[in-house]
């Protein structure tokens, strides 16, 4: 197997993981909400909104999981790209620390 | 809220999810006229709901053009760096732009993406014979007859500045920016479609989590209002992506553009201070 080879079949691997970890997040974040929901409807405010908080928050967080999943995978792999997995993570803390103060 | 506003926002964003997904888009397009013209919620509000059911699109798509090898990780690692950047100047214009003016740009948004979708998204000709200038971007995907397709990444530099103002776009109007995505890569970067729409996908949720991941934790995400639209959007997504798929057609696409123009009509009301259906 030559390396380019090789290196389509890491990203596979890499893209596999990230769809594990897609489904995963997506299915929590499902479960939670629907929780809430019905603990909202039923009266019980405060364990309802916390649960779609946390609903919410699995959603927010995904995408972040990946780019720290890709930054692991890619420290193996490529040093560059790892590298720009951290720079759209760190614009991704960035932007949101930006966003708290605006 | 009242059962029924819930069940509206809930089948709405369902339909906004199925159709977005279907298309290669996260339905935020939808799901802000949704909240505004329909639920009376201010923009920012609703902005800041459609956020996360955009990021809920996303993710909830994500896995199977991930599955089927069409995403190209490395060049949305890549782009993510300039949408990222343009959601941050996104955010800092948040508050500096006056509601009117964002309605008037929702709607430019809305009629730009009606014309790309009576327009029809084409396969690139691809004319570069010679040696690649970004081979560490270029991939390879399998059609369903398992022929292997490779391609390559052309034009980066034009594709960048796209991502820039699709990410100012979106944490401004709450949407995916699949108006400008669409045409970076199709057209711009001249990637297969079926490439540039599932890497566009994966995109969108890194896009718009800085602005929501702001919006969640100051307190500013109205819970009641993001629980039935991120439901439908994430059912809505699995839908698009099992169904509508197979539907997608001429009938759909002009369904798809007379909402879009509907839509546009309320909003550039909007813009022109004429209260259509938004709180004061």
């Amino acid at each position: 197997m030559n390396e380019r080879s090789t290196a389509h079949e890491d990203e596979r691997a890499l893209a596999r993981r990230i769809a594990v970890l897609m489904r995963i997040g997506t299915s929590m974040a499902a479960v939670l909400l629907t929780i809430g929901v019905t603990l909202l409807g039923a009266g019980a405010q405060t364990p309802g909104r916390g649960l779609i908080t946390a609903g919410c928050a699995v959603l927010v967080l995904l995408p972040v999981a990946r780019l720290v999943q890709m930054a692991s995978h890619y420290a193996h792999t490529d040093k560059v790209f790892m590298l720009v997995s951290l720079l759209v993570l760190a614009l991704v803390v960035t932007g949101a620390v930006t966003g708290l103060g605006a | 809220m009242s059962l029924e506003l819930f069940a509206i926002l809930l089948v709405g964003s369902l339909a906004a999810g199925a159709l977005g997904s279907a298309l290669g888009m996260a339905g935020g397009i939808f799901v802000v006229p949704l909240l505004t013209l329909v639920a009376h919620v201010p923009f920012p509000a609703a902005v800041a709901v459609s956020l996360v059911s955009v990021i809920a699109c996303s993710c909830a798509s994500a896995p199977g053009f991930l599955a089927a090898g069409l995403t190209n990780l490395r060049l949305a690692l890549v782009l993510e760096v300039f949408t990222a950047l343009g959601a941050l100047v996104g955010m800092l214009m948040i508050g500096l732009v006056p509601s009117t003016m964002l309605f008037g740009i929702f709607a430019a948004v809305l009629l730009v993406s009606a014309i790309q979708m009576i327009a029809g998204r084409r396969e690139p000709v691809v004319t570069d014979t010679g040696a690649s200038r970004h081979p560490r971007l270029d991939g390879v995907f399998r059609e369903r007859d398992g022929l292997a397709v490779p391609y390559r990444v052309t034009r980066l530099s034009l594709g960048m500045t796209f991502m820039f103002g699709a990410g100012t776009l979106s944490a401004l109007l709450g949407i995916g920016s699949g108006v400008l995505k669409i045409p970076a890569m199709d057209a711009a970067m001249r990637l297969p479609i079926k490439v540039s729409s599932a890497t566009a996908n994966l995109m969108i949720g890194v896009t718009a989590c800085g602005a929501a991941a702001a919006y969640l934790l100051a307190g500013t995400l109205d819970l009641e209002l993001a629980a039935p639209v991120v439901l439908g959007s994430l059912a809505g997504s699995l839908l698009g992506a099992q169904v509508l798929i197979r539907l997608a057609g001429p009938v759909l696409r002009v369904v798809f553009t007379v909402v879009l123009v509907a839509l546009a009509i309320p909003m550039t009301a909007n813009a022109f201070d004429l209260g259509w259906g938004v709180v004061a």
